[in-house]
């Protein structure tokens, strides 16, 4: 008796220390994103993530998890830089990225080398998710440029019958994959683009009229516009200034609705130029509202009460429900591994659990029952969640909100 | 006349002619001289004590100014190199806040080759930096540089708020700044943009022309200096050290050979300027110090002299009556040199018998400001002598009586010839008196003896009428002594009427012309009535004067002009009068005879007659007695004649109150003067 006492003692006093030597009791989620110039999508990610936790109690398979800020300000060697703390870290376990694919695409080589599992909410780079090796850790629950591109050019055709659309591309590795894959979009239908013009971050007002100008003289049928929010809302007002017979159709990448894009260019200017933009098909302002989405937006409500009173109160919702999806992605993928103490170790097996999901997940975008699987170059879209179904168009409503209102497959 | 020389110790007489005005020349150059020495010495002597005195002073003020002019120029050459790099960190933002550098930065795309094209296109840089874009790491994005840095340094511009740092690089073929400024994008620092261009002196100041032969600068940041290219700031005079915005330590340097050339320039001014003012100083001294002190000087020590040397004695004597000053002529009078009376009370000098005489004198000067007096005085021997004493008061600025002057003369000989004057006239006096008395009495005696011959002439022919009816020889002569007799008596008669006249005129009254000739008029014309003679006058003044000369005086010029007359005339005589001012020109005109020129310069002396007594009776004195009477009250008489056509006598008597007259009444005490009505 004495000696089971004993045992049980020491089992107790033992216990513990041998549960630490293999799994710690947090595991923390670095979410990387620009928190400078695109707070508002960051925010929508950040709450995404919240709710999705909230869900679970921020416990799964008895391991707390934590979120951690990290801010690249669209800066790719910040981004670099908070990878390397993310390394740095013995219960970082992934990383949740934000908005840009810049970061995402300049860095890719080293988060495969290094073996940080990503999760990607909001980069549409085509390559971000294409490191051609398996040992690819990055996986998007986003809208992918492969896809993005058809949709835009489909998009142009039937709703405005746009034949040679201008293409105006911010000079990034975004930029750049989009014009890779717009121009493969135009000639599969053997159209090309009236013209195509480049333009940076932090590009000046002035820029942005001279481009209008240079598009005007091009006679394009329409813009397919791939930026940010910031230079978004200069080329939108540049459009709206000039003269009514000379504005077309800006058909714009999502990028920009990750920021205050409807502050900058309000209703009343948004009317003077037609301005639609990528989303995932899901909105909250949809009615009757199904119960999964109306539990998440509960759950949003209670942990934001201030912020959050109705649907169209969620800014940038493609962060929030891409965010949510894929953080419910990750915890099913979490819950099916046995944490070990090296964190190495937990990442792959993070990895490989993502890659093996068999249950199917239920999200706002849709219910996933394989989201991803492993990576080979003859499965391109295995670590893409979302398939071209799954965007669709939008637009600003009158009272900022996003309104989901063409789908590609009616 | 004697004259001395000015120069007290040149003291001797010497006569007119002689050296005199060259010795005033000279002492006068003398005086010029020595004040011209005087004058130079003491601006000289001012200068230079001055110039000692403010040497230091000007010394220490070149030195502060020096100082002044170095931080000057150090602020200056600071300010000019902060706009220097100031434009450069202006270009710089300029370009890390274009789209393409933050593009590039963000996506870290340093290895475009289009970087520099762009930055060139769009013109925002001046000139022609080596750029370095760092991302946040600090390593390097983009360089136009092909050495590889180290640009840790510059992760305080990422990582702190610092705004901008600024390094000075001075291994390469030419110094150069480096700037580094952070770039800034949304709300936070992404990288850093470094650029590099010159810190060469010549490059940045010389566009501004601040550089020259004697002045450089030097500038470090650290351990690092650049310096301008002279050669003589390697012994620089000062060195004044400015640390700016971006932290350099900035230098005026000024060579010392410059600042010595540069102060021996100023001290040469100084001197030449000192010179200038001291040479203008002398000339205006000289100039007028000649007019206001030399010159004053030379005539007070000319008054001095003089009255030094004067032949009247000169005195001052202060209020206790006690000689101050005593010239030479003052105390040789008395016997004394002048040091011997400096001191001494003044009635060292006075007859004791006439002390209270100058005593009073004294006072009386106290009360009227001067006197003067005559006096005996005593000198050193006890010698007496005779002295007019003026003393003249003198007194301050308020009116405080401060002593008097004296000035004596000594007129002991004129005292003598006085006494000698007064005796004779006595003896005059008295022998005319005697005189007077001697022809009164004679003429009084004489008349005696003479009325006895003529009464017993003509007790005689009368007795002897009818006994020398024949005798006619008997008669003559008998007519003979009758006459004489006669003739002596009119003469004795006229010589006492003239030797009377001066005590006569002693009895003073007015007089009317008028009632005079009426009674003379009376007189001559009634006898003579038979020869129709006639008087006339107008209308005549009262005068002063004896009353009985003034009846001979009128009786005498009518009866001479009534008597020389042509047998077949009828003699006329008219008396005028005219207004001359203070006296009344009487004119007693006739028709008579005449005179010759030639004797009217004569008729007026006794006993003259230009007639024989056959043809016209007389003494020869009447116009003698006339000119008396006249001169004796106050007076002139002349005649004008031309011989057939009568004479004009014309005489002058004052008016009364005139001063004439009053004098004549002064001068007689017997005036029985009445006021004329």
């Amino acid at each position: 008796m004495l000696t089971r006492i004993i045992l049980a003692i020491l089992s107790i006093i033992i216990w513990p220390s041998s549960t630490s030597a293999n799994a710690s009791d947090v595991i923390k989620i670095y979410h990387d994103s620009d928190w400078s110039n695109s707070e508002e999508s960051s925010e929508a990610i950040w709450r995404g993530m919240q709710v999705a936790l909230y869900e679970v109690g921020y416990i799964v398979n008895g391991t707390r998890i934590e979120l951690v800020k990290k801010n690249h300000g669209g800066n790719v060697t910040r981004s670099l830089r908070n990878l390397k703390d993310f390394l740095a870290e013995p219960d970082a376990l992934v990383v949740v990225s934000g908005k840009h694919s810049p970061p995402l695409l300049t860095n890719r080589s080293f988060i495969n080398e290094n073996r940080i599992p990503t999760l990607v909410p909001w980069a549409a780079g085509g390559a971000i998710t294409r490191y051609p090796s398996t040992e690819n850790y990055v996986f998007r629950v986003s809208v992918d440029d492969t896809k993005a591109a058809d949709v835009l050019v489909n998009y142009a055709l039937k709703e405005h019958a746009c034949h040679a659309p201008y293409l105006l591309l911010e000079n990034t590795p975004w930029g750049d994959s989009n014009a890779e894959s717009i121009a493969l979009a135009l000639d599969k239908r053997g159209l090309s683009a009236a013209g195509i013009s480049r333009f940076n971050w932090n590009v000046k007002s002035h820029v942005a009229r001279k481009i209008i100008e240079d598009l005007k003289r091009e006679q394009a049928g329409c813009v397919i516009l791939v930026s940010n929010h910031q230079e978004a809302a200069l080329i939108a007002i540049a459009m709206s200034q000039t003269n009514t017979d000379s504005r077309i159709p800006i058909i714009s990448h999502w990028g920009l609705s990750g920021g205050d894009f409807h502050e900058k260019v309000d209703s009343e200017t948004r009317d003077k130029v037609d301005v639609h933009f990528i989303q995932t098909c899901f909105s909250f302002l949809e009615t009757p509202l199904p119960p999964l989405p109306k539990s998440v937006l509960a759950n949003l409500q209670s942990l934001y009460p201030d912020e959050i009173k109705v649907p169209s109160d969620i800014k940038s919702p493609v962060g929030f429900i891409h965010a949510y999806d894929l953080t419910k992605i990750f915890i099913s993928a979490l819950g099916a591994i046995d944490l070990t103490d090296d964190i190495s170790s937990n990442r792959d097996l993070l990895k490989t659990s993502l890659e093996n999901l068999s249950e199917p997940i239920f999200g706002l975008v849709k219910t996933y029952d394989k989201p991803f699987t492993i990576f080979n170059s003859n499965s391109p879209d295995a670590h893409e969640a979302l398939n071209a179904e799954d965007i669709c168009m939008a637009s600003y409503g009158p009272n900022d909100e996003i309104i989901v209102n063409w789908r590609p497959n009616p | 006349m004697t004259v001395f020389a000015i120069n007290p110790r040149k003291a001797s007489a010497v006569t007119p002619g002689d050296i005199t005005e060259p010795n005033t020349e000279n002492r006068q150059s003398f005086i010029l001289h020595r004040f011209g020495a005087y004058v130079f010495i003491s601006v000289a002597l001012f200068l230079s004590l001055t110039g000692l005195m403010l040497y230091p002073q000007i010394r220490s003020t070149l030195d502060n100014l020096q100082t002044q002019s170095d931080k000057i120029s150090a602020q200056t050459y600071a300010s000019i190199i902060d706009r220097y790099i100031e434009d450069r960190e202006f270009a710089l933002s300029d370009i890390v806040q274009s789209p393409f550098v933050i593009n590039t930065l963000l996506l870290a795309q340093g290895e475009r080759p289009d970087f520099r094209d762009y930055i060139n296109q769009a013109s925002l840089l001046k000139e022609d930096p080596e750029l370095t874009i760092l991302d946040i790491n600090a390593d390097i994005l983009y360089s136009e540089r092909d050495d590889i840095s180290d640009y840790s340094w510059a992760l305080d511009l990422v990582n702190t708020d610092t705004q901008h740092i600024l390094n000075l690089q001075v291994d390469g073929p030419e110094p150069q700044f480096e700037l580094g400024i952070p770039i800034m994008f949304g709300r936070g620092r992404e990288g850093v943009a470094i650029a590099r261009f010159s810190a060469k002196p010549d490059r940045i100041f010389n566009s501004y022309n601040t550089l020259n032969d004697t002045s450089g600068v030097s500038y470090k940041k650290g351990s690092q200096v650049v310096r301008s290219n002279l050669s003589e700031i390697e012994h620089p005079h000062n060195e004044t050290a400015f640390v700016e915005k971006y932290g350099l330590s900035i230098s005026h340097i000024t060579s010392r050979n410059a600042v010595r050339s540069q102060r021996h320039q100023f001290i040469f001014k100084f001197l030449l300027t000192s010179l200038v003012a001291a040479i203008l100083a002398f000339t205006l001294l000289m100039f007028y110090g000649r007019r206001m002190i030399v010159t004053p000087y030379l005539e007070l020590a000319v008054t001095k002299d003089a009255i030094a040397q004067a032949v009247e004695g000169i005195s001052r004597v202060d209020t206790e009556g006690r000689y101050t000053h005593v010239n030479k002529a003052y105390a040789n009078t008395a016997g004394y040199e002048p040091n011997e009376l400096v001191g001494k009370n003044w009635s060292l000098t006075v007859d004791p018998d006439d002390l209270d005489m100058l005593n009073e004198a004294y006072r009386d000067m106290l009360e009227t400001g001067s006197v003067t007096a005559e006096a005996r005085g005593i000198s050193k021997s006890g010698k007496q002598f005779h002295k007019q004493v003026t003393m003249i008061s003198q007194h301050d600025s308020h009116g405080k009586f401060i002593g008097h002057h004296c000035f004596m003369k000594d007129i002991s000989n004129r005292k003598h010839s006085e006494l000698q004057r007064e005796k004779l006239i006595e003896k005059l006096s008295e022998s005319n008196e005697e005189l007077e008395r001697f022809a009164y009495v004679c003429s009084h005696d004489l008349q005696e003896p003479l009325r006895m011959i003529r009464s017993f002439s003509e007790k005689l022919d009368i007795h002897l009428k009818d006994t020398l009816k024949d005798d006619v020889k008997g008669k003559k002569y008998l007519n003979f002594v009758t006459d004489g007799a006669q003739r002596s008596q009119d003469l004795i008669r006229d010589i006492l009427s003239y030797s009377s006249i001066n005590s006569d005129t002693t009895n003073l009254e007015i007089v009317d012309l008028n009632k005079l000739l009426q009674a003379i008029n009376k007189t001559l014309c009634s006898v003579n009535e038979m020869d129709a003679k006639s008087l006339t006058w107008g209308d005549l003044p009262k005068v002063v004067g004896n009353k009985t000369q003034l009846y001979q005086l009128f009786q005498n010029l009518v009866n001479n002009g009534l008597k020389y007359q042509n047998p077949e005339s009828t003699a006329r005589v008219n008396i005028s009068v005219a207004d001359h001012g203070p006296e009344w020109k009487f004119s007693i005109q006739d028709n008579g005879i005449g005179m010759a020129e030639k004797h009217l310069g004569k008729i007026f002396d006794i006993f003259q007659r230009l007639h024989r007594r056959s043809e016209y009776a007389g003494t020869g004195i009447g116009l003698s007695i006339c000119k008396k009477i006249v001169e004796r009250h106050g007076g002139k008489i002349w005649v004008d004649s031309q011989v057939g056509e009568g004479s004009i006598f014309s005489l002058t008597l004052p008016k009364p109150y005139s001063p004439t007259t009053r004098n004549l009444i002064k001068e007689h005490i017997n005036v029985q003067y009445l006021e004329i009505g």
